[in-house]
């Protein structure tokens, strides 16, 4: 079976589809992060707050993503619960230049982390310490201890910082979130 | 009412004071202390914890505004700087943004309160820095200065005049004007100028020429001092639209003023000096300002009229005054908390534990939470919704100073500065939820459930109808029931005694105990009497009794029937014994009385009424 599979993956056919959930505080940048990995005629170059999710589509190393965008405005944070139960990743997009909110990121993190849909399953994290061109932005080393990232011991996570107006950095960590959830799917199914 | 010339001439542009106000652009970044272990069961997160940002504001000193359109609030402080070094002036108007320092200003005086109002339509909608500090408010518009606003003259003593004029002149001596001057102060009819008291309070000559010289050849002005400053939406309820400012000055006046053209659109006499004002409404429509006052009263003001509408007595002075719709709400002095309607009826007042050193609204509309904070000397912040205390909030050191709203991008944000100038921010947590449990102040909450009371019938109403009308009567004729009932008791209690019917026989000085047991199944009974002699106020014991008995003879057959008792001492229980033998042959029963008798009196001392049992039938054999 796992031979069939790899010869298909290795053709290209029968992608498996995966869904990644995108969160992250208002204004850190989910949906442009999600722009720059549309097709380069579909991108634009305004970005509006969003409101609810939007879906998004990508492939990435034979893995066919669903991403649902969601809004960080804090009145939709409700709403991240709902769709934990489906995901097979997830992004964290944190604005490292907001040193404000930083605690507000980690808070919704710990929400996130010991929801019932999350905390029992293996599910892999991406973090995206985002807008590392603004002058005082903190490091993805910064922002990882401001989040608190060491506690995070049940999950394989990974932090990279990007800007996701040029795409610098988003490549990377999308590259290594399909092969965490490649990982934890072949695990599943052994 | 001064004349609109007067004003002109008083409001010049501002251009003379920016030529001391240096403006020092900085981007300084200071250590934060972010402490990365939070209480997971407070409802605050702790974003901002700097102790050292050597901040001396007071609450009306501090502004939570967008000044530059991009939807990221700016913080805003005029700090007075450090007061030990008066009469220098450090005093400094400074923009944050997230926790670093912008911008500063320098301010030419103390200020008293910073309002950012619209005073433009102009878009993108960015506001206005005004602050008042002594008898001006000064405009900053984009952090620079803009415009100056100075309050009206008051009048002046001809007499005072005069005597500058002479002194200008120089045809008066020191002694004289001293004379005239401080004549002029005790008499009291109008106040004299801060140039005159300065000069009186002068006891050096020699200075007191130095400051004549000085002083004599600028024209005497007399100027009130603002107190407070609010602003007032002009023509719309919008949250960017024109403003209007009003202003609270030391001589009891509340001036509202157009932030255009700046002229005074209406004047309202205060009877004391405001303290702090609340103002809500458009000017346009209808308006209410509410000012609490030094003389101790909130005193309630209306669109078109220039006296108070209403009058609110407090017991102590006011420290801090909110309003949530028709509900004021004040600290005062004395360490309470009290909650009025704007006619004035007080719903509820708290003591609490320590003196209030802040005050701030919490308006979280997006979870429609509405709360009041309340800094105390005892390091804790109490919110209050409505009566209830829904959170205590422990900080570190005294809180000077607090304002709640949207800062940096986060909705939620509570910005504290401390005595010692440290600056606190804390964010409100999403997840955060205040419970009306009070279990520190006032009734349960079982307690403002309204009971189901039934609807009123015809019989209640004719009921009440007429005890309305008859309650004279009624009130009457229970009277006499009770009383002939207390009669009809007393009666026979005195008949008991009299008879010697009752098991404790009370005469003067003796007071015995009976009681009769009967043992035995039958038709041989065993009858004891047991007595005791209870009386307790003398201890002499008592003799010459007798126990006698009466029966039926047809059933009953005692032996003995006639027992002499030896001397009763007091305190110990004495036994007598009889043997009763059922004589009869029908199965029946019937009651044996005992008297306890005195050789000299016919009346038994007690009696004891025994109810025999049925006597089983008598085995022979």
């Amino acid at each position: 079976m796992g031979l069939l599979d790899s010869f298909f993956d290795w053709l290209g056919f029968g992608k498996r589809e995966v869904n990644v959930l995108v969160v992250g505080l208002d204004n850190s940048g989910k949906s442009s992060l999600l722009n720059y990995l549309r097709p380069r005629e579909t991108q634009t170059d305004f970005i509006a707050p969003t409101v609810g999710f939007n879906l998004e589509h990508f492939v990435c190393k034979g893995l066919s993503f669903t991403a649902f965008d969601m809004s960080g405005q804090s009145r939709y944070r409700t709403l991240w619960g709902n769709y934990y139960r489906t995901t097979n990743g997830i992004i964290f997009v944190v604005d490292s230049s907001d040193k404000t909110r930083i605690l507000v990121a980690r808070e919704e993190l710990q929400q996130l982390l010991s929801h019932p849909d999350i905390s029992s399953r293996n599910i892999p994290i991406v973090f995206f310490a985002n807008k590392m061109d603004i002058r005082d932005a903190l490091s993805d080393v910064g922002v990882s201890s401001a989040l608190g990232l060491d506690g995070v011991t049940n999950k394989s996570w990974h932090i990279c910082s990007s800007n996701a107006l040029k795409g610098e950095g988003v490549a990377d960590g999308i590259e290594w979130l399909s092969s965490a959830i490649k990982s934890s799917l072949d695990q599943a199914r052994r | 009412m001064p004349s609109n010339k007067r004003e002109k001439s008083a409001s010049r542009q501002y251009q003379e004071i920016s030529g001391n106000t240096n403006e020092n652009e900085t981007d300084q970044t200071r250590p934060t202390t972010t402490t990365a272990a939070t209480d997971t069961k407070s409802k605050w997160l702790s974003a901002h914890n700097d102790f050292v940002a050597g901040i001396n504001t007071v609450g009306s000193c501090v502004e939570l505004v967008d000044l530059y359109a991009e939807g990221s609030v700016n913080l805003v402080i005029a700090d007075f700087g450090n007061i030990l070094l008066m009469p220098k002036i450090q005093a400094k108007l400074k923009v944050f943004k997230e926790f670093s320092l912008l911008k500063e200003n320098n301010l030419s005086d103390l200020p008293c309160a910073v309002v950012a109002c619209y005073m433009d339509t102009l878009q993108p909608r960015i506001p206005a820095l005004a602050v008042a500090s002594g008898s001006a408010v000064f405009l900053f518009k984009s952090l620079r200065p803009y415009y100056k606003f100075v309050l009206p003259q008051m009048e002046i003593a001809q007499v005072e005049k005069d005597v500058w004029h002479k002194a200008r002149e120089g045809n008066i001596d020191m002694r004289a004007m001293h004379d005239v001057l401080n004549d002029l102060h005790r008499g009291g009819t109008v106040p004299l100028t801060h140039r005159s008291l300065a000069f009186l309070q002068m006891t050096n000559t020699n200075e007191a020429h130095q400051f004549v010289e000085h002083y004599k050849t600028i024209e005497l002005k007399r100027q009130s001092c603002i107190t407070c400053m609010k602003k007032l939406n002009k023509n719309s309820a919008d949250e960017d639209a024109l403003n209007c400012l009003v202003i609270g000055t030391e001589d009891q006046h509340i001036y509202i003023i157009e932030a255009q053209a700046f002229t005074i659109m209406a004047t309202m006499n205060c009877p004391a000096t405001p303290s702090f004002l609340d103002v809500s409404g458009v000017y346009d429509v209808e308006f209410r300002i509410l000012a609490t006052c030094r003389n101790g009263y909130i005193y309630l003001f209306r669109r078109g009229s220039e006296t108070p509408r209403n009058a609110i007595y407090l017991n102590s002075i006011a420290v801090g005054l909110e309003r949530f719709g028709k509900n004021i709400i004040v600290g005062c002095m004395d360490s309470s908390l009290h909650c009025y309607t704007t006619k004035g009826k007080r719903y509820w007042k708290h003591l609490l534990p320590a003196q209030i050193t802040a005050m701030c609204q919490i308006d979280y509309r997006p979870k429609g939470f509405q709360a009041v904070a309340v800094a105390l000397a005892n390091n804790e912040i109490h919110l209050y919704k409505d009566k209830f205390l829904v959170d205590v909030i422990q900080v570190e050191e005294n809180i000077y100073a607090m304002k709640f709203g949207k800062l940096g991008r986060e909705d939620a944000t509570l910005v504290m500065i401390t005595k010692n100038g440290g600056l606190l921010v804390k964010i409100l947590k999403r997840t955060a939820t205040f419970e009306e449990s009070d279990t520190l102040h006032g009734p349960p909450k079982e307690q403002q459930v309204k009971i189901d009371v039934p609807k009123r019938t015809k019989l209640y109403v004719d009921q009440t109808l007429r005890e309305k009308e008859q309650a004279e009567n009624m009130y009457r004729i229970f009277q006499q029931d009770l009383i002939r009932l207390k009669l009809l008791t007393g009666k026979e209690f005195l008949k008991s005694v009299q008879a010697g019917l009752n098991p404790i026989a009370k005469t003067k000085n003796e007071a015995i105990r009976i009681n009769a047991e009967v043992h035995g199944l039958g038709p041989r009974f065993k009858l004891t009497v047991k007595l005791q002699n209870t009386s307790s106020t003398s201890l002499t014991p008592i003799i010459d009794l007798f126990i006698s008995f009466t029966y039926d003879e047809n059933i009953y057959s005692l032996n003995p029937n006639y027992i002499e008792i030896p001397i009763l001492i007091t305190g110990i229980e004495y036994g007598f014994c009889t043997f009763v033998t059922c004589i009869t042959d029908k199965v029946i029963s019937d009651i044996i009385k005992v008297y306890v008798c005195r050789r000299d009196s016919s009346a038994p001392l007690i009696s004891a009424v025994i109810n025999m049992p049925v006597a089983e039938p008598n085995l022979s054999i």
